[in-house]
């Protein structure tokens, strides 16, 4: 199917203005990473390996945390495959419109005349407790 | 007024709850919270949406030649369009309903006494197609109610719920049924929200957030086996299971959060569905955007409200994670509040050692696996998403705003909306809010 999508034309400027924050954006982020590598990496000129080895060591224990967290969701995935191959609660296989129509408060008739029409005006009462059908089609 | 001093508790427990951490340990701490919390929940939905796509996505036919799903026994499907001033969509909305490409379908339209001209259009509409049907309330009910009188009116005991400005895909009313009749246990199923409003910044940055995060989000819970809520843009529901938890409940701010808590304490299961594509207007204005989200908010912190004292039996524990959830990202808001709140009174005020929040931007090697696993993160949801949209990549510059959005909205809005739900209380009961629907769609 082609896609639905609603691109109402904006002035020039606008668009130049959305285009020049989201640069912006991007350049804080890629300053953020760069900044993040520069201050580890100047961390162990100063020091030695050792800062390195440390942040090394500090993603693999989130790495660590993160594949224990997946392990847990798969494992827990697999139960849920098993527990749930065979339905074990006994659920109503149908809803007669009698039934229904007891929970909607309305006869089964009017139920039944609201189900065959094709326009119908429905009224309630203040607080949607009451209601009545009335047919117009 | 037991309700109203215990949620005031609330309140104050989580209010009171970051100051205490630090005042305890120090503010690094709390700073530590803010921002390895959503380093946590962001390798989870990768972890999620990756297991989800591989285990069983994958292997699913999808593209223009695919035909359509083959339901069992070609049951009669309805699909419910409750319309509250949609005269300027209703014509859209209902001819994508038609155009399915199962063909035993009833649409329902439902005008929840509109003051447009939509019960005109819907009128003439059902001129043009006989299989659509027209209720129309005296006076408006809000949209629960609207709900609930299609569900009243529909023949099938299979019902596809979609706002009355959404269009289904050719064969998403086929994809929604489906896991309901190949699985009796399932009592919903959550579609596939594709945004349509792409024409300003604040459009273009949720197609990016629609796919990274919550695409991955319901495919975690999927996975999880529990679903914080259904979209109530494109949702379907098995009758009988929605008559066992008494229909929508028309005193809640957003009905589907809600609904979706009632059918699964019952132990009905939710499916997601992301062959069910439904492509909807979202708001494309900051201000528009900011009152979708916190009346979402609101709606969660309603349920969880309602839920919190009556969900600690074993019987609920499945829905004790989601609860978990919910409060963790509470508090986490919270906690960001009180981070910046400690921050700017140290710039004044000389704080004991433990209290002060020395700076509010992650630290270098922080903010840059903070940047590592957003890439990441994009980069996974395009690989499982791109099937379902041709050109989604192009909307790649865009989706640099998404984390800053989702995560600083997330805050804001539950800042506001749980103080105010924790104070006020719930509604008596909920009407329609218009929606801002893009910059294109302004009823004139």
């Amino acid at each position: 199917m082609s896609h639905p999508l609603i691109i109402t034309e904006r002035s020039l400027l606008l668009r130049l203005i959305d285009s020049l924050l989201t640069l912006i954006a991007w350049a804080g982020f890629i300053w953020l990473i760069y900044h993040g590598v520069v201050s580890v990496l100047h961390a162990q000129l100063q020091t030695g390996a050792m800062p390195l080895n440390l942040t090394v060591n500090t993603v693999v224990f989130y790495l660590l945390i993160a594949l224990l967290n997946s392990l847990l969701l798969v494992l827990w995935a697999k139960y849920n495959q098993v527990r749930f191959s065979t339905e074990r609660r006994t659920r109503r296989e149908e809803m007669p419109d009698d039934q229904l129509a007891v929970h909607f408060g309305l006869t089964p008739e009017v139920l039944k005349q609201l189900h065959q029409s094709q326009i119908a005006v429905v009224s309630y009462n203040n607080d949607g407790t009451e209601l009545e059908v009335s047919v117009k089609r | 007024m037991i309700d109203r001093i215990f949620s005031f508790l609330i309140l104050c427990t989580v209010l009171s709850l970051p100051l205490g951490v630090a005042s305890v340990f120090t503010g690094k701490v709390l700073l530590n919270f803010v921002f390895f919390w959503p380093l946590f929940m962001s390798g989870l939905w990768i972890m999620g949406g990756l297991y989800f796509w591989f285990y069983r996505e994958r292997h699913w036919p999808w593209g223009e030649d695919v035909a359509p799903p083959e339901l069992p026994d070609n049951p009669l499907v309805s699909i419910l369009i409750p319309c509250f001033n949609e005269g300027i969509n209703a014509r859209e909305t209902i001819g994508a309903a038609m155009a399915q490409r199962y063909e035993n379908i009833e649409v329902i339209a439902i005008n929840d006494g509109s003051s447009d001209n939509t019960a005109d259009v819907l009128d003439q509409l059902t001129e043009q197609y006989p299989r659509l049907r027209v209720i129309h309330l005296a006076t408006n009910q809000g949209k629960a109610m609207a709900l609930r009188t299609g569900a009243m009116a529909a023949r099938s005991d299979l019902l596809v719920c979609i706002d009355g400005d959404a269009m289904l895909d050719r064969d998403a009313a086929a994809y929604m049924v489906l896991p309901l009749l190949e699985n009796p246990r399932v009592g919903a199923v959550t579609g596939n929200p594709r945004i349509r409003t792409r024409s300003t910044l604040v459009g273009r940055v949720q197609v990016g957030e629609f796919s990274s995060i919550i695409g991955l989000i319901k495919r975690t819970q999927r996975i999880y086996g529990q679903v914080f809520t259904v979209s109530g843009v494109i949702a379907a529901f098995r009758k009988r299971a929605l008559a066992e938890v008494g229909f929508w409940s028309n005193d809640m701010v957003t009905e589907d959060i809600d609904i979706s808590w009632k059918l699964q304490l019952q132990h009905w299961s939710i499916f997601f569905e992301p062959r069910a594509l439904c492509w909807i207007l979202m708001p494309e204005t900051l201000m528009g955007l900011w009152k979708q989200r916190l009346r979402w908010a609101q709606g969660g912190a309603e349920v969880f409200l309602k839920n919190i004292r009556n969900i600690w039996v074993w019987r609920n524990r499945r829905m004790w994670p989601l609860i978990a959830e919910f409060c963790l990202s509470a508090i986490w808001a919270f906690t960001y509040f009180i981070s910046l709140l400690l921050f700017f009174i140290g710039l004044f005020v000389s704080l004991p050692a433990n209290l002060a929040v020395p700076q509010i931007f992650p630290p270098a090697f922080t903010g840059l696996l903070l940047g590592v696993v957003c890439l990441l993160q994009f980069s996974v949801s395009l690989m499982i998403e791109r099937r379902y949209e041709n050109n989604l990549i192009g909307s790649l510059f865009w989706i640099i705003w998404f984390p800053v959005v989702y995560w600083m909205l997330s805050l804001f809005t539950t800042l506001v909306a749980f103080t105010s739900v924790m104070l006020k209380g719930r509604n008596k009961r909920a009407r329609w809010v218009s929606p801002d629907r893009g910059i294109g769609r302004i009823a004139p």
